[in-house]
């Protein structure tokens, strides 16, 4: 008797963990294309265009050929290069440009494989500072620091920030002064290629969000379930992360004098969100996502990521005057079953005009005819 | 030993059917808000704007204030204490602020025992023929009349008086519950049955959940008659034809697919594409300029079945699909509209004319949105 009950107890046990399981991977729920207006893909970008910031001039940088240790045979195959792209809206039709860089001691471009980053905006000069990630093979994660040159249109490199080798592999960051700056560590796990890729199933809490304040890097935020972008509010208080496992963005207020954060809201985004972008008018996020998971993971691990489509989604989040997400009025701003874009991973907007990136993939430009309802 | 087998057996089947049922009712579903530009609500009606036809000057009649037999008791006591009446509006979407005209009923003869008569008159589903011959426009509109047998009612349109003159009533026991009508000539459509139960509420509500392919689709021409064309369908609600009268679409709303149907000389329908939809369309409303499709669905099931019997208390998602046709084949489609039911609640049909997108709902509002989109 007691036998039956064990037994009906844990199929059910079993049933519903399939049941969750197939959530995480996105597996239900069907969806329809639907643009806000007319959309192309940008010429010459084919490797991705995984983060996208953009300046208050229109101009905008994009990191291009990500690239990890678990897809190494995809990297050689299609040569792969690491590059960070300008984009400017002023004058789309010149298509997204590759940016020179004028390396100094140390920095091996064949070695730089970009995955974040973000950018402080100089309004006076344009000699914006841009640091992004990389993921040198065989080498621990570094956050590579370049002054751009708006004479030159070149990167100059100015130095690699080490993070201290354990840490694991990294995701995305956001600046808040020069050389300080949160960032988020989305995987333990990587010792071995694609043991990573389990911390985006099993909700293990490994993952966290950590503060370098100039020369050292402190925990903020532990026990996170894949943290995957990272974003700061403009008055610098709150700090938005995307959990790619659990399918939400955590909003936190941070408490420099205690180096921790405030959990204050956790929105359901029903997809899994990569990274995190502020609109021009700065009243609202845009996330870009990937509602079917498991088509992702095909697309992501495929030799040719081209031939396999992953659907993409922009979300756009309003926010209210203390920067805290309106989930009522929360829309979606683009859907393509892959076909244009595979695998969107974030978007921005200026002027009418919307640019979403894709980890592997292509680069989109939308002219916006669609307002936002609110 | 048998019946051990037998009961494990039979208790096996209820649970896959039960959990069969919850999955379609979607429970699990989620989907984001997004509309073609910005949209307005009609502040004349407010209970239904069900089903609409469009002419290739733009002229729109929409059918409201949907009463079915089988609907809830308390559906049917929220309808009566509000006072809602069954009408036909018309406007007309070339004007870029449409408006919309109520038309005046006039019944040529007087109403008999079991006639049409106004009190009555609950509209569903809508259809329009124009008689090049006559020159004038006859509607064909599905009527619930209450406590009496669905039918179908014949009305001519007189455009300069805004009037509608009742002709002719379609009365046969192979019009069971009706959803839809598609005119194919003068005196000859083509309707849909949505379930084959349609007198007593509880057999409806078995026969819905039992998920029994008991729907049909008629044929009445006056050389034939009544003839079930096509049968074993899974709840079949809209039914359109192509601009060149060769092909016919039927939406299958439990069913969650569309059914591409070629007409043959003597009406008679071969199946030509079964295309899948992972929503429940309710009608399809053709495009009189371009020949494409719009669909009004309801995408999250258990929301319009609570919406339909509680309209006060529940809110349903609202979708609108934008289908491309291709030799008759549905070759590709985009969505227009999700709405949580904020804006309108239980859309059941749409059209976009002159970039305006006019979305109808069963027993809600009538939204008109500016497509600003690319169509």
């Amino acid at each position: 008797m007691l036998s039956q009950a064990l037994l009906v107890a844990s199929v059910a046990i079993a049933c519903y963990a399939v049941y969750q399981f197939s959530n995480t991977l996105g597996l239900n729920g069907n969806y329809y294309n639907h643009r806000p207006g007319i959309c192309r893909r940008v010429a010459g970008v084919e490797h991705g265009s995984e983060d996208i910031q953009v300046m208050s001039d229109g101009k905008a940088f994009i990191t291009s050929g990500y690239g990890t240790s678990s897809i190494l045979k995809y990297l050689k195959k299609h040569n792969v290069k690491g590059r960070i792209l300008l984009f400017d809206f002023k004058d789309p039709s010149a298509g997204a440009v590759e940016l020179e860089m004028q390396t100094g001691q140390g920095f091996d471009e064949n070695k730089f494989l970009p995955h974040g980053l973000s950018v402080l905006e100089d309004k006076e000069r344009g000699e914006h500072l841009v640091y992004v990630i990389s993921h040198p093979h065989g080498l621990p994660d570094l956050v590579e620091k370049f002054r751009f040159s708006p004479l030159s249109k070149q990167l100059i490199h100015l130095r690699s920030i080490p993070l201290g080798g354990n840490l694991g592999i990294t995701n995305d960051l956001a600046l808040v002064a020069e050389d300080q700056f949160y960032i988020t560590i989305m995987a333990v796990f990587h010792f071995l290629p694609l043991l990573a890729i389990v911390e985006t199933f099993l909700p293990l809490r490994t993952g966290s969000v950590f503060f370098y304040n100039g020369t050292e890097m402190q925990k903020i935020i532990p026990s996170l379930n894949n943290p995957n972008g990272v974003f700061l509010s403009p008055d610098h208080s709150l700090l938005y992360v995307n959990s790619f496992l659990d399918k939400t963005l955590q909003v936190y207020r941070l408490q420099p004098l205690t180096n921790s954060a405030e959990l204050l809201q956790t929105v359901q985004l029903f997809g899994r969100g990569d990274n995190v972008q502020l609109t021009q008018a700065g009243d609202a996020l845009l996330i870009g996502s990937h509602p079917k998971f498991l088509l992702f993971l095909e697309h992501y691990l495929a030799l040719t990521p081209a031939d396999v489509n992953s659907p993409s989604s922009v979300v756009r989040l309003p926010l209210d005057e203390e920067y805290l997400v309106r989930e009522e009025d929360m829309t979606e701003m683009f859907y393509d079953h892959g076909d244009l874009i595979s695998g969107s991973s974030c978007a921005a907007i200026f002027d009418g005009q919307m640019l979403i990136g894709s980890v592997m993939d292509s680069l989109v430009h939308c002219e916006l005819f669609v307002q936002a309802k609110r | 030993m048998y019946l051990k087998t037998a009961l494990f057996s039979v208790t096996l089947f209820a649970l896959q059917h039960i959990v069969r049922l919850i999955y379609s009712l979607g429970y699990h579903l989620h989907f984001y808000q997004h509309y073609p530009g910005p949209c307005r609500q009609f502040p004349e009606i407010e209970f239904g704007s069900g089903n609409f036809y469009t002419l290739p000057d733009g002229t729109t009649f929409i059918t409201s204030g949907l009463d079915m037999n089988v609907f809830s008791r308390r559906f049917q006591l929220h309808y009566t204490s509000q006072g809602v009446e069954g009408a036909i509006y018309v406007t007309n979407l070339n004007s870029s602020e449409a408006v919309l005209r109520k038309l005046d009923i006039i019944v040529e003869i007087a109403a008999e025992e079991g006639g049409f008569s106004l009190e009555t008159f609950h509209p569903h589903g809508i259809s329009v023929w124009f008689d090049t011959t006559e020159g004038h426009h006859s509607l064909f509109v599905v009527n619930h009349p209450t406590r009496a047998d669905d039918r179908i009612e014949k009305f001519l349109f007189d455009p300069a008086t805004f009037t509608l003159h009742h002709v002719k009533s379609f009365t046969n026991p192979k019009l069971r519950s009706l959803h839809d009508v598609q005119a194919i000539g003068e005196d000859s459509f083509y309707a849909t049955n949505i379930l084959h139960e349609h007198r007593s509420r509880f057999f409806m509500l078995l026969e819905l959940f039992s998920l029994m392919p008991w729907s049909s689709v008629i044929l009445y021409t006056e050389e034939t008659g009544y003839s079930e064309v096509v049968s074993g369908l899974m709840s079949a609600t809209g039914i359109a034809m192509s601009k060149c009268g060769a092909f016919i679409y039927v939406m299958l709303s439990l069913g969650s697919q569309i059914l591409v149907y070629s007409r043959g000389e003597d009406n008679s329908l071969t199946l030509q594409q079964v295309f899948p939809l992972y929503t429940h369309p309710d009608s399809a409303v053709l495009d009189p300029v371009t020949g494409d499709l719009f669909i009004g669905a309801h995408p999250i099931a258990h929301q319009y079945i609570n919406h339909v019997d509680n309209p006060a208390k529940h809110k349903a998602a609202s979708q609108v699909l934008h289908l491309r046709l291709t030799e008759g084949n549905i070759t590709s489609i985009t969505e227009l509209l999700y709405d949580d039911g904020i804006l309108i609640s239980g859309s059941s049909a749409a059209v976009v004319y002159n970039n305006t997108l006019l979305v109808g709902s069963s027993v809600d509002k009538l939204v008109a949105c500016k497509v600003n989109v690319p169509i």
